[in-house]
């Protein structure tokens, strides 16, 4: 992964480079499924945290569905680092440039495992999809307080995909099957977070299953929204009205 | 000599129910309706864009703006959409590797929230080791 700061023409620069090493005698990182990683205050200490959510496969364990499930990669901000930024700053602005407020390579502090969630098939059904080499489950994760109880939430669209052969051009293609936008609510109230189980919130169209989302409150009115990417364009998502 | 296994007899001989089972089954592996429910509300863009989205105030009036990054497809705030470039996508006509476009879609009034403003684009130098997307 690499950081950049935007300079005053919006241009990138000052690029860093930044790793979480995986732990490869644990993790075996599943192909084709997608990093993002996400500047937040993980455990609400006032200093922000990296997270990755990676798609792994945790091959230490008895294989069940839950080892195939999605994990999130933590990496604390350190207070020491961040002090010396502060410090840095009041003495002298250039010296900031070749500081962060993570160390830049390692593994990750934390490694939390999301429980496996599934509307559609079952749970044995998707562990065996997992298993195929031609299936694949993609999932895009954002936080954000859905409920307005002031603690971020996890927000994830996700969409089942299998590649096939396209018999007039001989070239591999995607199969999208039914997807949906899910909520787990942050039941911690301070700290780390807490997820409860996941609960669909929005069921797409069939024939455009949700690609990727974005979170804020886009209308102004009080209300998380909801983008939401698919073939047919971005729509926007609202609350439904009691 | 083999017996077969009577259900009902079992069922009887224990205080286990069809009606304890079928609760307990509804209660452990029916998913709950979520508090919250969602519906689409307006259409933002039209387009088939492969990459990310991301919603954040970029200009600092404290109010999120879409923005759209795609490295195969081009944002005209004419028609407020974006097209694919021609040959995007395709296997032997990789997208042009010298520049990441990002579209900002501002969000200016309340009233009207589907604006697009006709600010020019970020055009962000990349290198084509950092495409995030391979063409194809």
């Amino acid at each position: 992964m690499h950081w950049y700061e935007l300079d005053n023409n919006n241009r990138l620069a000052n690029r860093r480079d930044l790793q979480i090493s995986i732990d490869q005698n644990r993790f075996t990182l599943i192909p084709k499924a997608e990093a993002r990683p996400f500047l937040m205050d993980w455990n609400r200490d006032g200093i922000e945290d990296l997270v990755v959510v990676l798609q792994v496969f945790d091959k230490t364990v008895v294989p069940r569905p839950q080892n195939y499930s999605h994990k999130l990669f933590v990496k604390l901000g350190s207070q020491s680092q961040r002090s010396d930024i502060e410090a840095s700053l009041k003495s002298n602005q250039q010296a900031v440039e070749n500081q962060q407020m993570f160390a830049p390579e390692g593994g990750a502090d934390l490694v939390v495992n999301l429980e496996p969630f599934d509307f559609q098939n079952g749970i044995e059904d998707r562990w065996a999809k997992m298993h195929s080499q031609r299936w694949r489950i993609i999932a895009e994760f954002a936080f954000d307080d859905l409920d307005a109880d002031g603690h971020f939430d996890l927000v994830f669209s996700e969409r089942a995909v299998r590649f096939v052969i396209d018999e007039s051009t001989g070239l591999q293609k995607l199969q999208h099957f039914p997807s949906g936008v899910y909520w787990m609510k942050n039941t911690s109230e301070s700290g780390i977070p807490k997820f409860d189980s996941a609960q669909r919130i929005y069921e797409p169209n069939y024939q455009y299953p949700v690609i990727a989302i974005a979170t804020a409150d886009f209308d102004q009115d009080g209300d998380m929204d909801i983008v939401a990417q698919s073939a047919e364009g971005l729509n926007l998502l609202s609350p439904k009205s009691e | 000599m083999k017996t077969k296994f009577n259900l009902a007899a079992w069922l009887a001989a224990t205080s286990i129910t069809l009606a304890n089972l079928a609760a307990f089954a509804q209660d452990n592996f029916e998913q709950p309706e979520a508090a919250i429910q969602y519906e689409v509300t307006g259409k933002l863009l039209n387009s088939t864009i492969r990459n990310g989205i991301a919603l954040q105030d970029l200009n600092g009036d404290q109010m999120p703006d879409l923005v759209v990054g795609s490295n195969a497809h081009v944002f005209d705030p004419a028609t407020k959409t974006i097209t694919a470039r021609r040959g995007a996508g395709l296997r032997n006509s990789p997208p042009d590797p010298n520049h990441f476009q990002v579209s900002i879609h501002h969000n200016e009034t309340k009233d009207e929230f589907f604006s697009v403003s006709n600010q020019p684009k970020l055009q962000v130098p990349i290198s084509s080791k950092d495409l995030a997307v391979p063409p194809g």
